[in-house]
């Protein structure tokens, strides 16, 4: 019993820290108005594209690889939401190496607090949430259309395999991005 | 002369201070085409497909290519003058007895230099692992034109990373900011480095041809492939090259006014 208080004390002190830094990150960026836009802009810019060029070629093609355009559509943007929500929650890895490279990660080593978990959420990406509702929209418009053969030929287990492998592909897309 | 062929040698050089930075980035391009052959092999999975006016041995020799002209093309070291603009450090360099842009050129050849010889080794290692049907160009014209474009779309890529790169003079935050949006985004999807923009409707393909974006690599791809005659591929290399005299007249242009605002912060 005082095991599992400590842990939940831990975790809300960590909870705290971390409304904290991303606080912080978001004063930053919109101290960056400029930035802030162009980085916006480029992101949606980006995203157009990605799904423009697979609907013109899906158009064309009728699917390929034996998927059809709306489960290349799913597929797509669930590889995209992985990826973006990775790079909200993580996004101060990118930071890392220049934090090795200058010696303040001296700094972060005599915080009292694990510099993992520093190193890793210390800067979310307001940006990215942003972008984020739009995605889920994506994703949930492809799912409805995938709707009745999924109501049709999918167990339950099958749709939790879903929601576990797309936040364990979450995690591993953040740790990727800190090995760079 | 001398000086910048010291230049060419010191930056050749530095190429090889992070020898992993500079694999991985080989390593990045290498699986952006492997994406491509693999997307567009599974497109073309039946040998008799015809997508976009290309058929599988074209878009394979299209993937191929891609890695050529990418080293040619996009591997610049210019983009790092927004760096040395926003924190001061352009002064060093005002202060030398040497030419601001033949000073990149000379840089950016060594870069270019160096990723021609990786992308040969690239190449014919996914060619030996891979071994594709793919289309050889014999035609000589064909093959020259193709040169040519490649040094018109090193020109109009020179252009664009300089006129990214000189946005910090009047703010200078945004120095990595405008490379993103227009080098990462724009140049990255519209110069049909992502996919051959064929993949467009037609209002779309002509409207990109009013812009610098497709001469950087969609055209000298198509001028291999010879997809066009020879007068349509004439008239892409004119347009090329005057997007490429235009962009670099704007770069001088902007270079003067953006040195008249230039502060030196943080010296």
């Amino acid at each position: 019993m005082k095991q599992s208080e400590d842990n939940f004390k831990i975790l809300k002190r960590y909870l705290r820290v971390y409304i904290k830094m991303a606080t912080n990150s978001f004063v930053v960026w919109l101290a960056r108005r400029s930035a802030f836009i162009i980085f916006l802009i480029g992101k949606i810019v980006r995203y157009s594209f990605y799904f423009g060029f697979l609907i013109f070629l899906v158009k064309s093609t009728n699917g390929f690889a034996g998927y059809t355009g709306n489960q290349i559509l799913f597929f797509t943007a669930t590889y995209v939401l992985i990826d973006t929500l990775a790079q909200f929650l993580f996004r101060s890895v990118y930071s890392f190496r220049q934090l090795v490279v200058s010696g303040d990660l001296d700094l972060v080593l005599v915080k009292p607090i694990n510099p993992l978990f520093r190193s890793l959420f210390g800067g979310a990406d307001p940006v990215d949430l942003i972008t984020l509702p739009a995605i889920i929209f994506v994703v949930v418009y492809a799912l409805t259309y995938l709707t009745t053969y999924y109501i049709l030929h999918t167990t339950c287990h099958q749709r939790f395999s879903y929601f576990s492998l797309f936040s364990y592909c979450s995690l591993i897309t953040g740790h990727n991005n800190y090995g760079n | 002369m001398g000086k910048y062929l010291k230049v060419l040698g010191i930056s050749f050089q530095q190429e090889f201070a992070y020898k992993l930075n500079f694999i991985m980035w080989r390593v990045r391009n290498v699986m952006q085409v492997l994406v491509f052959f693999f997307l567009w092999s599974s497109v073309f999975q039946n040998p008799d497909a015809n997508y976009f006016g290309y058929n599988k041995e074209k878009i394979i020799a299209y993937a191929f290519l891609l890695i050529f002209v990418r080293a040619i093309t996009m591997s610049s070291r210019s983009v790092d003058v927004a760096g040395i603009i926003s924190n001061g450090e352009l002064s060093n360099l005002l202060l030398k007895p040497i030419n601001f842009f033949k000073y990149w050129i000379t840089r950016d050849i060594s870069s270019k230099f160096l990723n021609i010889i990786f992308s040969f080794v690239e190449i014919t290692f996914l060619f030996l692992i891979l071994k594709p049907e793919i289309f050889i160009q014999t035609n000589f014209i064909n093959i020259m034109l193709f040169v040519a474009s490649l040094l018109i779309a090193s020109l109009i890529f020179f252009s664009i990373a300089m006129l990214t790169s000189f946005v910090p003079f009047w703010i200078p935050e945004i120095s990595w900011g405008a490379q993103f949006l227009v080098i990462v985004i724009f140049v990255e999807f519209l110069s049909g480095a992502f996919f051959p923009l064929d993949v467009f409707p037609t209002l779309v393909q002509n409207i990109l041809k009013f812009t610098p974006f497709p001469y950087l690599v969609f055209v000298p791809i198509q001028t291999y492939l010879g997809s066009q005659n020879i007068h349509l591929n004439l008239l892409s290399l004119g347009i090329g090259a005057m997007w490429a005299v235009i962009l670099l007249f704007i770069t001088k242009m902007v270079w003067q006014k953006g040195l008249k605002v230039y502060e030196a912060v943080g010296r």
